[in-house]
Order: C-alpha cells, then structure tokens, then sequence
C-alpha cells in the first residue's frame, strides 16, 4: 500500500517535472520544423519567351534599269515591344539585262557576275495596325500591318552601296508561333555605275514565313 | 519565274491549311493538367482579364477571379499567355500577371525576371549608322552585359565611299559607370579586322586586310521599354603594312533594345 502511494506521487512528481520541459521541447520542435518549409523560388527564365522570328520569303524586285527579277531571302526579328521590332533582312537577286543592252545588240554593260544583286538591312518596324482577322465562321487570327524603315548595304554592279529602305507589311499570325508575311520595300541608293550620281528605288514585293522562337 | 508562282502558291495553301486544322484541334481539346513547361499560379489581385491577343487593342472575352487556378504557357514581349483551368486560352498583360500568386503563396513577380529588366539586362542588339571617314557606314552590333558596368560587343560594320569601301569586325569592351542614369555614358576599347575594297570603277588594285584598334566613348539614352537610343565616336587606327598606320574618326548613331 505504501508502496502504491509512494509509486504514484513520485510518478506525479516526475510527470510534472518533466512537463515544462516538454513544453519547452515542443516549442523547439515547432522552430526546428517550421524553416524547414524552403520556398523556392522558381527559375527566372522559366516563363517560355517567344520574342524572336526567323524565316524565309520569296518575290520579285524591279532592279532599277536592270529589269525585274525573281528575290529570295532569310529574315530575324526581335520583338522589343508590342508596339515595335528589329528586322534584319538578307537577299539575293539578280540584275537582267538592261533595256539599252537589249536594243543595241553590243556587248553587255556588265559581266554576269556584277549581275548578282545582294542586299541586307536593319530596321525597326512599328506595328501601326495590330488586329485580327476572320476567316469564315470559325477561325479568327491574329495580324498586325506594319512600317518599317532601316539601313543597309546593297552590292551590285561590283560595288558596294549605302542603302537605306522603308516600306510596309503584314503580318498574320496562324498560329501563336508561326506568321505568313507580304511585304513591300523601297531600297533606296545612289548608284554611279553609269558615270554620275543617280539615285536609285528598287521596289521588293515578298512574302514568307517565319516562325517565332 | 513563272514556274515559281504557282509552286509559291501551292506551299502557301498547304501551310494555311495545317494552320486551320492545328487551330481546330486546338480548339477541340481543352487539358486540365499542366505540361512541364507550363507554370500554376493563382490569381491574387480581384481579377485577370484575357485579351484575345498580345496586345492592348485585343478585346478582353474572360476574366479570371481571384484564388482561380491558371497555367502561365509563354511570354511575348509584355504578354503573357495563359490557360485557365477551365481551358480558356488567351493573353494577360505581365503586370497583372505579377499580381498572381505561385502555388507555395509568393508573389509571381519575383520570377519575373523582366519586370525589373533594366536592371537584370543582359543582352544588348542594335544598329547604327554614322560617318566614318567621310564615308557611309552602317552597323550592327549585339552585346552581352556581364555585370552591371562592363559588357563585351562584337560588332559588324560596312562603309561605302567614293573610292573604297570597307567591312569591319571589331570585339570591345564597353565600361558603363553609371549603369542606372537614363543617359548613360559608357568607354569602350577593341580591335578587330578590317578589309579595304577599292571602288571597281578605279584602276584595278588589291584588297587590303588589315588589323584594327579603336578606342572611343558615347552616351547611351534610354527611352523606356527596353528602348535605347546610342550615339558613339570612335577613333581608330588600322595598323596597315604600309609605312604609316592610318587614323579614322567615327561618329555613329543608332537605336538598341537590351533583354
């Protein structure tokens, strides 16, 4: 009996001695769980960006005095903004023979190889009218009509040229990632291939694909 | 060329027709789950609206409300596109996106890396044109910031004068001081390769390769949206095989967009 009673207050006794204690141990297994919830931060590039373009067109070019011709040529964008874009263009094309050399029946004013017309450019295009187009009941896409204008170099008749180009597009978005463009562009440059300074425009109607990466 | 035409055509036809049955079925399927790449928030702020397209004039056709689950797919320029988890698909401006919440309860906006882009800048692509010597020149350059004040261009240039042209491929360093004022200016100094073509209008005579210096200083201005205007001079000094190496002012303005 004594033993009983001794047994159960000492019990007592030791559970409230050690009661605080687990308290306190509680409350630091709280802390000790509670950093333990390491919030990552996602990646910061882990949003897909689709700001750039590449792609393909092909058209025709009126080579002042050299006739028109068939152009083909690769085209990269970046998107900076909604609003605005830096394109830069290259193509190749090929002067004809000119109306003189046709009719006079001498020898050509140039070798075949002066012929070859190349050009590339960097401009910035404005999207003047983004909107949307619709395509019988179903479909709706996106466009956008653009200006643009830039600078670059044209190389023909062996040399070299300062050109500068402006014109305009549109742009119809099939899908998010790919878009058919037609595009029509003056190049303008001054050209001394037949003694004095003339200013030359060189008129491109094109259009491609591109896709957006 | 009339051969190309209606081959021209034909391709044309083919791929607007993918593009139709890639919108349909687009349209017929409607998963709930994510893909990997795509990335769960919550709308935090009242609501979303989705735009049509990524752009402002896009009319809005659905709101998300608040505490909705969407799924962020990509990014163009200051749009994000999004899918709700009920399957509507469309365009949400990145500000607003910013207000979401992630599925752990932070705000989006601190994955948003373009938010605060003119101080995380990274690349840098532009053009410029100028005066070199006289004579037309034209540039393109893109360069890569490797912390705030230095970064390294590689650019490429051509000029067009009366009696030689010229392309030039010069490497730089570019030091910014004061990366955060708007106008902003910035040193820089490279060397490169630079080939002398002398007009074919002339007596016939060689072209010239020949290595580069340049050193120079100029003004970045910033003009808002990831927009720069850049002006520059730069003196260089092509180091010919000839007796004497020659000195060439540049001057150069352009236009950039950093990323």
């Amino acid at each position: 009996m004594e033993n009983w009673i001794k047994r159960v207050l000492l019990t007592t006794a030791a559970a409230l001695c050690s009661l605080p204690h687990s308290l306190v141990f509680a409350q630091d297994v709280e802390q000790v769980i509670e950093p333990g919830l390491q919030r990552q931060p996602r990646q910061a590039d882990a949003i897909d960006s689709e700001n750039f373009e590449v792609g393909v067109y092909y058209g025709i070019i009126s080579i002042e005095d050299f006739s028109s011709n068939d152009v083909y040529g690769v085209r990269a964008a970046y998107h900076i903004t909604e609003d605005f874009f830096f394109e830069a263009t290259y193509g190749e094309s090929e002067g004809d023979l000119t109306s003189f050399e046709k009719l006079s029946g001498g020898s050509p004013l140039l070798s075949d190889e002066d012929r070859d017309y190349r050009y590339y450019d960097l401009s910035v295009g404005w999207n003047l009218l983004p909107g949307e187009v619709f395509i019988l009941d179903d479909y709706a896409f996106n466009s956008s009509l653009y200006l643009i204008a830039g600078i670059g170099s044209t190389e023909f008749a062996g040399d070299s040229w300062f050109t500068v180009n402006i014109g305009a597009g549109f742009r119809l978005l099939l899908t998010d990632s790919i878009a058919w463009h037609i595009d029509v562009r003056d190049h303008i440059f001054d050209r001394d291939t037949f003694g004095s300074d003339e200013t030359t425009h060189n008129i491109e109607i094109n259009s491609g694909f591109t896709v957006f990466f | 060329m009339k051969r190309f035409l209606p081959n021209l055509w034909l391709l044309l036809a083919l791929l607007f027709s993918t593009a139709l049955s890639a919108e349909r079925s687009a349209a017929e399927e409607t998963p709930k789950e994510p893909i990997d790449s795509e990335i769960p928030a919550f709308v935090a702020d009242a609501y979303i609206e989705l735009h049509t397209g990524p752009g402002r004039g896009y009319p809005v056709f659905y709101i998300a409300e608040r505490d909705e689950k969407i799924f962020l797919l990509k990014q163009r320029t200051d749009w994000i596109k999004i899918r709700t988890h009920r399957g509507q698909e469309g365009w949400a401006r990145l500000d607003d996106v910013a207000k979401t919440i992630d599925q752990y309860g932070q705000s989006m906006a601190l994955n948003i890396p373009q938010l605060d882009e003119f101080n995380n800048r990274r690349w840098e692509l532009g053009f410029m044109a100028g005066d070199f010597d006289g004579t037309d020149i034209v540039t393109g350059y893109a360069g890569y910031h490797f912390t705030r004040n230095l970064s390294v261009e590689v650019a490429l240039s051509e000029n067009f004068g009366n009696f030689s042209s010229g392309q030039s491929a010069l490497i730089s360093i570019v030091h910014q001081p004061f990366p955060n004022w708007r106008y902003s200016p910035f040193f820089t100094l490279g060397g490169g390769v630079r080939k002398t073509d002398p007009r074919s209008t002339l007596v016939e005579t060689e072209d010239r390769n020949d290595d580069v210096l340049a050193v120079g200083a100029g003004i970045r201005v910033y003009l808002g949206k990831r927009l720069m205007l850049r002006a520059q001079y730069k003196k260089h000094t092509v180091l010919t095989n000839r007796d004497d190496d020659i000195e060439v002012d540049e001057w150069k303005i352009g236009l950039s967009a950093y990323f």
